[in-house]
């Protein structure tokens, strides 16, 4: 799954470990959402969207509706 | 720093120091070694408890202590940490099983050979201890899986 969470954290002007504090998680988890080599749990990506305050679909995006979309 | 980590580590000495003298006044205890092990097994974590429950207690450090363990928290409830302790745990338990059978291999070739003498009984043993952990690994995951 892709997610803009890098984009919307660096928005904001914060480091890894800032955000990391503020959503009460270890930095490790913040780089490796990052990444896209976690997918956060749904509590976890509704804390990232309230945070943001944005919706769940804004940050974080799903392969298979991503080429839906592409192939409408 | 809670108080009770100080209390624990006291008891802990106080525990330690008297089975040392135990050992001291017993001295042809076959026990002796034994009970001198678990003397300095409680009396050394004990210190150490007494030792930071002082550290962490000073006014210069207490806003150090208070941010280890903000970040100790977070890092036993981050979800990241907890599945990988839970996948860890999988493969320890799975690579604890290949060397409890591969144990057993051995200690039949072992005591075929004359080399180990009671292998029957090591190998009952680990036999035993195999076949608890995998009933103990089927009752934990039923009992979980009730509760879903």
């Amino acid at each position: 799954m892709e997610n803009r969470v890098e984009e919307f954290r660096k928005q904001m002007g914060l480091k890894q470990d800032e955000f990391a504090q503020a959503i009460k998680v270890s930095r490790q988890t913040v780089s490796s959402i990052e990444n896209g080599k976690y997918n956060p749990s749904l509590e976890l990506a509704f804390t990232i969207a309230d945070f943001f305050d944005k919706s769940i679909e804004e940050i974080f995006i799903h392969q298979k509706r991503k080429e839906q979309n592409e192939n409408e | 720093m809670s108080k009770n980590n100080l209390k624990v580590g006291v008891i802990y000495v106080l525990l330690g120091c008297l089975l040392a003298v135990y050992a001291i006044l017993t001295p042809e205890s076959k026990l002796n070694s034994l009970l001198f092990g678990f003397a300095f097994a409680l009396i050394t974590p004990g210190l150490m408890m007494i030792g930071k429950f002082f550290y962490w207690s000073r006014p210069e450090n207490i806003p150090k202590y208070q941010e280890k363990i903000r970040r100790e928290n977070i890092i036993l409830h981050d979800e990241l940490q907890v599945k990988l302790r839970d996948r860890s745990g999988r493969i320890t338990f799975l690579f604890g099983l290949c060397a409890i059978s591969a144990s057993m291999v051995v200690f039949s070739i072992l005591g075929a050979l004359d080399i180990v003498a009671s292998s029957r009984l090591i190998i009952f043993y680990l036999a035993g201890y195999i076949v608890f952990q995998i009933i103990t690994y089927l009752f934990i995951y039923y009992k979980l899986s009730k509760r879903y």
